[in-house]
């Protein structure tokens, strides 16, 4: 009934800027989770040999379409829910912290900037904290990289000294 | 001549009437024991006892019946007399011995009381001296200590002073910055576009590229 689907490269499944940290993640992860369960209810039910496919949403229809996958076929769905538990595991996760809410087209460049010069299937989580004014904070699991303005001002409190130094 | 001859017979006279006198005292006494010695020998003893016995009697009533009233009374006045005089005499040996002793008292309970007053005075002198040299001591003291407890407080609050401008200028430093980034937020937090940004954060990536990769071990 399922055909064996052909993959050349299983590893080097390819995420859309949409769709960038762990929780986006989980939720295709539940989504096809969702529709491999009602796929299996189906044969279940009934003897029929080309499933009926459920709704889904744009960011599983656009991991779809990059990796060339087709969410009738059943091999597909485990193999994309496979590959992106091994994500989701697996793959190098970056953090970083805005001082506002970012606009999505910010997001997405950000996410093709780390996917293109750190990891392609790098993991994007995002933050908001007020106090750091303007730029981002990048943190990695080990290390901070604080390109904020409100950084920038700490690191050049000296400077702010020596100015406030000089008035008399 | 003739109170000379006066004189003689009147001396005539007199030495007469003396020898006549003893004459008959002596007629008298032989009368008065010669003869009744001779009549009752016994008699006489009787009445003598019995004088001496009625006399007895007499005398446990009276014992001034054997003298007679002017008599006694002569008696008691000289008694009176010499017991007045005795008391005389002694009140002013007693009046010349009590001036005496009030003289010797006197001397000397004012040689005691000089002696003691003087003693008293230097005593009370030297207590003086040395309650004026304590004090004067203790003035010192406590002049000095408060000297050098007053240097001290000074050194203390110049050090407390500096110690507290050197912990608000450090204080001012430390939140300087935290001052001018609320400051900063407050003002244009809102107003500063994430795209506008957006080049400069991926320059700042780009220059910390390497560094993350090492750190993420890619």
């Amino acid at each position: 009934m399922s055909k064996a689907v052909k993959i050349e490269k299983p590893e080097s499944i390819k995420i859309p800027p949409l769709i960038s940290g762990q929780n986006d993640i989980s939720r295709i992860l539940l989504e096809l989770e969702a529709v491999q369960a009602d796929f299996e209810s189906q044969k279940v039910k009934q003897q029929i040999t080309e499933l009926i496919t459920p709704p889904i949403s744009r960011r599983l229809n656009e991991v779809l379409d990059l990796n060339r996958l087709k969410i009738t076929s059943p091999g597909h769905v485990s193999y994309l829910i496979a590959n992106l538990r091994m994500i989701k595991q697996k793959a190098p996760v970056v953090h970083v912290t805005f001082a506002k809410e970012p606009e999505a087209v910010v997001l997405a460049k950000l996410v093709e900037w780390v996917r293109d010069n750190l990891h392609p299937q790098a993991l994007v989580n995002f933050g908001v904290q007020p106090g750091i004014i303007g730029g981002c904070v990048f943190r990695t699991p080990d290390h901070i990289y604080d390109l904020s303005f409100g950084g920038k001002l700490r690191s050049s409190k000296s400077l702010l000294v020596q100015k406030m130094g000089a008035i008399k | 001549m003739i109170n000379k001859g006066a004189g003689v017979e009147t001396r005539f006279l007199i030495i007469g009437a003396v020898i006549f006198g003893f004459l008959l005292l002596i007629i008298i006494l032989f009368l008065a024991f010669g003869v009744g010695g001779k009549k009752g020998t016994n008699k006489a003893t009787r009445s003598k006892k019995e004088l001496a016995e009625s006399y007895e009697k007499i005398i446990q009533n009276d014992m001034y019946h054997v003298f007679g009233k002017e008599f006694q009374e002569e008696l008691r006045n000289k008694a009176r007399l010499d017991f007045q005089r005795v008391i005389n005499e002694n009140a002013m040996f007693l009046q010349q011995d009590l001036r005496l002793t009030t003289s010797g008292l006197n001397d000397y309970m004012k040689n005691e009381i000089s002696s003691k007053l003087e003693e008293e005075f230097s005593a009370y002198k030297q207590t003086i001296k040395d309650v004026e040299k304590m004090a004067a001591d203790s003035i010192t003291a406590t002049v000095t200590a408060s000297q050098k407890l007053q240097d001290e407080l000074n050194q203390r609050i110049l050090d407390e002073t500096e110690t507290r401008k050197a912990q608000i200028i450090d204080s001012f430093q430390e939140h300087m910055s935290d001052v001018a980034q609320y400051y900063i937020t407050q003002a244009l937090g809102e107003e500063i576009d994430l795209k506008d940004q957006l080049p400069y954060i991926l320059r700042q990536l780009e220059s910390q590229q390497e560094a993350i990769r090492k750190d993420m071990w890619l």
